[in-house]
């Protein structure tokens, strides 16, 4: 009885993961539209797994939470085979292109997880890392980390680039590709 | 790879179906899932297949070498003009987000004219590059062009087959987040191999004349998408090829094919895509009060 109810719960564990995306970047915002720079409801971090309801375009409405809202293709992995750079610029800043006319509903279930999910789900912190970074530092004491370090650091914040697009007159044009 | 379908597709069998029939296979399989999934890393093979947060370290790296032979310019002007700018395309680029995201700084060689980037998005131009542009449309060709380069892998490309493949062999053998001593040993060693592959090609050779082709074009998309004119390339380029006809100049001379070429394949593009725009005397205006002088 136990482990059949073990089992069952392993499904439903199983059965749900295979409706999720996976954060490959440090952190990326989730936000109310499926555009970049509209306003973010909530944040995910590396490896954090994210509910998808559906995927529009190069887009994925996912829950976070309760909360949900848009996270792009290329912040995460799963939900679809993914060759090459992950993209397309149709719904980059909302609109209908030609991609997003139709609305794809991700498998909910009993399709597997992806190839490259897998593989990167297994990798995440292997391969070079920072363990690495630190032994290359001590090999190359002359090159500067530092520096890199200070030019990680330089951030935009969103509200300033849509201010500096607003004051240039730069008006994102959809459907380019 | 058959094995972990055929291992997950069991998994995935509805839960009330696993209990009755499939539990001790389920199980069992459950057991033995993470020497499936390192069956499936094992397949790793080409630079497509290093993750965004290895791209990240190579790309750290890299940026390190070409921050050892140039001085880097943080202003409290410039520095985040250069940034705005560069975000407003990268996001407009069909890669948007990288692990580390995309970030753009000034490199002091006034006499040279010059850029690169870092695979994952470590972006540099130098001042002679920076000085040499008539306005924020030929700023925005020059950083989309960089953007391109890191959206397409072009860097991770450099990287020799034979480096990752003993990358590839190290990591299939180590299924520990954290490595011992002599596996950290060999992959630092691969890796400095590694970026000693991307350094040369971007700082001594240069990439190949296709790859600097394909990034032009992405770099007018780009632009275009992000509400350019998308004409800043082809004048970028004209001003290019003025200075590269009575000039021994090293960097981007040396490095990039013709100017000339890329602007004759510029044009063309651009014409076959039907992308244009207008320039903007407010942006015109905005670029002199960040001009080098």
């Amino acid at each position: 009885m136990i482990r059949s109810v073990a089992i069952v719960a392993l499904g439903v564990v199983l059965a749900a993961a295979t409706a999720t995306v996976t954060v490959t970047v440090k952190k990326t915002a989730i936000r109310s539209e499926k555009q970049f720079f509209a306003p973010a409801v909530a944040a995910a971090t590396y490896h954090q797994s994210l509910a998808v309801v559906k995927k529009e375009g190069d887009w994925y409405l996912v829950d976070v939470n309760g909360k949900k809202g848009y996270v792009h293709a290329s912040a995460v992995t799963g939900g679809e085979e993914k060759e090459g750079s992950a993209s397309g610029f149709t719904s980059l800043f909302g609109g209908e292109g030609k991609k997003q006319s139709k609305n794809e509903e991700v498998a909910m279930a009993g399709k597997g997880l992806q190839k490259h999910s897998d593989e990167e789900i297994a990798l995440a912190g292997k391969g070079f890392n920072a363990q690495v970074e630190e032994k290359y530092k001590d090999k190359n004491p002359t090159i500067d980390f530092d520096k890199v370090d200070r030019m990680e650091k330089i951030g935009v914040s969103d509200g300033a680039v849509v201010a500096f697009m607003k004051e240039g007159g730069l008006t994102p044009r959809e459907g380019g590709r | 790879m058959k094995k972990l379908a055929v291992a997950l597709a069991l998994l995935l069998v509805p839960a009330p179906a696993l209990a009755i029939d499939f539990g001790e296979a389920a199980l069992k399989l459950w057991e033995k899932k993470d020497a499936i999934v390192e069956t499936a890393k094992a397949v790793r093979k080409g630079t497509q297949d290093l993750t965004p947060q290895e791209e990240h370290y190579i790309g750290r790296a890299v940026a390190a070498n070409i921050l050892a032979r140039y001085d880097m310019v943080i202003d409290a002007e410039r520095t985040p003009y250069l940034n705005t700018v560069g975000q407003a395309l990268a996001k407009a680029s069909d890669r948007p987000e990288t692990f580390g995201g995309y970030h753009f700084v000034l490199l002091r060689a006034d006499d040279e004219i010059n850029a690169f980037a870092a695979p994952g998005g470590f972006v540099f131009i130098t001042t002679g590059l920076y000085k040499s542009l008539a306005n924020e449309e030929e700023l925005a060709a020059v950083l989309a062009h960089e953007v391109a380069h890191v959206s397409l892998k072009h860097g991770l490309g450099a990287i020799k087959s034979a480096n990752l493949t003993k990358a590839f062999t190290i990591l299939g053998t180590e299924a520990v987040k954290e490595y011992g001593a002599p596996e950290v040993a060999q992959l630092t060693e691969v890796f400095e191999g590694s970026i000693d592959d991307i350094v040369n090609e971007l700082v001594v050779n240069g990439y190949s004349q296709s790859q600097e082709f394909d990034a032009d074009e992405e770099a007018i998309k780009t632009a275009w998408r992000a509400g350019y004119d998308p004409s800043g390339l082809a004048a970028f380029l004209a001003t290019l090829r003025e200075r590269s006809a009575h000039a021994d100049e090293a960097g981007f001379f040396k490095t990039h094919p013709p100017a000339s070429d890329r602007l004759k394949k510029a044009e063309q593009f651009a014409k076959r895509k039907k992308l244009a725009g207008d320039p903007s005397a407010v942006r015109a205006k905005r670029f002199g009060r960040y001009a080098l002088k």
